[in-house]
């Protein structure tokens, strides 16, 4: 099968829902001319014209209220916010406003907006432009949230978010765009609210995101060359949460560990862990252990290595484990 | 005269639709059968009537927390009032009460945070400009709201993308506590257009027919792709909602809440109806109490309807356009 980068799975995930639907259109700061201020943009411009890849002013909370009020006049907007940080801009208009107005109208209204944010470190890009910033949305009835790993996942889960008729933050990991991997050329779609088991095994249950689940995979060759078997779970979804694939993960495992980007006090782990023990109590063996950034500012540059979690930190909580 | 003796009896039928219905909020507050926070507008009629009334039904509003008049206008009134006191016969179930919304009838979810109206009205007229529709917006805003960013961020848009759109600040000199002196160093709001490259004009709020003729002018505009900001000033009799005693006002303020009483836009709409023939005391006391009997047929009506049942409350599929089932909760 082809191999393309996440990048451009992104893309043509958007080229193929704008020529498919003419009401679905991509705006934000320079996603026309210039192409994306990563280039994942490139080539929709020159496709689509002015008036579909729309470079707009520097305005996050204004324009994504403009995208709500667009979706509910009938539209597929799907706005870009340049990096995720920038989503306190937004906040109000993406969690508070967007997933409030179906309720609201008493089932009248839909607001049908993809607000897609490029999120997490890679870049020494320092505290203001590098953090994941999925667990400050958690908390916000009438919202869903996607967090992509692969190419193949970007794509289809994109393709899914501008077709489903609710609000869906689209939250893509910045240095994973140079990935590649498998996207078949035919169309598909990955539905929201269904996990992955990325590699199955049976002694620990590694549930990751994002960065983290290719940290996953390096930690699980690591402890396979000393006998010990992970199985490691992609969400790619956080609302919905595929908690049947989680359980069963669970019940055969009976130890878990959470790997997110993302600061660990307050992050999406701490809930994931309180729904494990909610509901599979009896089948666990051990604490859930957490592996999560550091509750420091992102430090500009090379240190960052030092308060974002990793490959080791994945392998020292499983070994705590067994 | 502009305006034709119908458009002129439709223009009192709605200043007295307006009044007589916030009155009639007074008295459900007053006995406890409304829960939750009115504000009401008793006394600022003028401004939102001069706009309804130049709208045409192909126009959409977005209105505000204090937006009966504009609102009632352009609702039926059963279905508000079953709305308004929580029923799920109401437009939107009981789920959006002063927040009610209507696609049929083209009236916006009014937020419940300030300026928040103004970049959803403007992302309501561009989907209405890409879709080639003829309609326009007429976003409502407070004096108070203005000073928030949304609302900055909204009107650079609006006006740089040629939206058909109309911001109407009504200028009720009052934000809860905070009057207009201490909320902006500008002396009129309608400067402000001018930093977007709009135009804007600020206006005598008190006088139907000075509203009636800004708004025609700027809903033209708009629908060629002219948007712009109309102030209208007036002044907020009451207090900032039914039962804030204001005690925030001292005595200038009460002064001049006193003046503004006695610069009625209703009774000098009817005075002037009066001296031009176009009414007769007989024939507006007829409309008043037609109103009133109405008002009442509806409350009577929408009592009868159920509140919702815990299920239709707690409903996944009124939450959710795509319910995906699962772990939404
Ligand atoms: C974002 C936000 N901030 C504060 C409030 C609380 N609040 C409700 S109404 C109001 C005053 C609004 O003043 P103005 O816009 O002038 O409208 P008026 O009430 O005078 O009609 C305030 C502060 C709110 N609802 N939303």
């Amino acid at each position: 099968m082809r191999q393309i980068s996440y990048a451009q799975a992104l893309n043509e995930a958007m080229a193929e829902e704008m020529r498919k639907d003419k009401n679905v259109f991509l705006m934000g700061e320079d996603v026309g001319v210039m192409g994306g201020w990563l280039g994942h943009t490139i080539g929709l411009y020159e496709e689509f014209g002015a008036e579909r890849v729309i470079d707009t002013p520097i305005a996050e909370s204004g324009l994504a209220n403009i995208a709500n009020g667009m979706a509910m006049a009938g539209k597929r907007p799907i706005l870009e916010i340049q990096f995720g940080d920038f989503l306190g801009l937004a906040f109000d208009a993406v969690g508070n406003q967007g997933p409030k107005f179906r309720y609201m109208s008493g089932g009248e209204l839909k607001v049908p907006a993809v607000f897609r944010s490029l999120q997490g470190g890679g870049f020494g890009a320092a505290a203001q432009h590098s953090q994941c910033v999925e667990a400050w949305f958690m908390n916000l009835p009438g919202l869903k949230i996607a967090v992509p790993t692969t190419p193949y996942d970007v794509k289809g889960l994109l393709k899914a978010a501008v077709r489903d008729d609710d609000p869906v933050l689209f939250l893509e990991h910045k240095a994973l765009l140079g990935v590649k991997g498998e996207v078949p050329e035919e169309e598909y779609i990955v539905p929201l609210g269904k996990a992955k088991v990325v590699k199955e095994g049976k002694d620990v249950t590694i549930i990751a995101l994002q960065n983290l689940v290719y940290h996953s995979i390096e930690a699980a060759k690591e402890l396979e060359e000393e006998g010990i078997s992970v199985e490691i779970i992609d969400p790619r979804t956080l609302i919905p949460l595929d908690s049947q694939t989680i359980f069963s993960s669970v019940k055969k495992t009976g130890k878990v560990v959470i790997a997110h980007e993302a600061p660990k006090r307050g992050g999406v782990g701490g809930e994931i862990s309180a729904f494990i023990t909610e509901n599979c109590f009896e089948s666990l063996k051990a604490p859930i252990k957490r592996v999560a950034a550091l509750n420091i500012p992102i430090p500009f540059g090379i240190p960052e290595k030092y308060c974002l979690p990793n490959k080791d930190h994945i392998v020292k909580a499983v070994k705590e484990l067994v | 005269m502009k305006y034709s003796k119908e458009q002129l009896v439709k223009m009192y039928e709605q200043l007295q639709l307006s009044r007589i219905f916030e009155e009639k909020l007074i008295e459900l507050v007053a006995e406890g059968s409304l829960p939750g926070f009115y504000h009401l507008a008793i006394g600022q009629e003028a401004v939102q009537i001069g706009a309804v009334s130049a709208m045409d039904d192909d126009d959409y509003l977005v209105p505000t927390h204090r937006s009966h008049p504009a609102v009632v206008n352009r609702l039926e009134l059963d279905k508000f009032f079953c709305e308004l006191l929580g029923r799920y016969d109401g437009y939107n179930q009981g789920k959006g009460w002063e927040h009610v919304s209507s696609v049929e009838r083209k009236v916006l979810p009014a937020s419940g945070d300030l300026g928040v109206g103004a970049p959803l009205a403007v992302g309501y007229a561009w989907a209405l400009k890409m879709d080639k529709k003829d309609s326009v917006v007429v976003c409502l805003c407070g004096d108070g709201a203005s000073s928030e960013g949304n609302v900055h961020e909204a009107m650079n848009i609006a006006a740089l993308f040629k939206l058909p759109i109309v911001f109407l600040i009504e200028n009720n000199k009052w934000a809860i506590s905070t009057p207009f002196s201490k909320q902006t160093a500008v002396d009129k709001l309608s400067k402000r257009a001018a930093g977007y490259g709009m135009k804007g004009v600020t206006i005598d709020g008190n006088d139907v027919l000075t509203v009636r003729a800004t708004m025609d002018e700027a809903i033209a505009k708009a629908r060629k792709g002219e948007p712009s900001v109309v102030e209208a000033v007036t002044y907020r009799w009451k207090g900032h909602f039914e039962g804030d005693p204001a005690t925030y006002r001292n005595a200038d303020d009460q002064k001049e809440v006193e003046e503004a009483m006695k610069n009625c836009p209703i009774k000098k709409f009817k005075a002037m109806l009066l001296q031009e023939n176009v009414m007769t005391p007989e024939d507006m006391e007829a409309v008043d109490k037609n109103i009133l009997q109405k008002i009442e047929d509806a409350i009577v009506e929408a009592r009868k309807s159920p509140l919702p049942t815990e299920k239709q409350t707690v409903d996944y599929d009124a939450v959710y356009a795509t319910n995906l089932g699962g772990d939404l909760v």
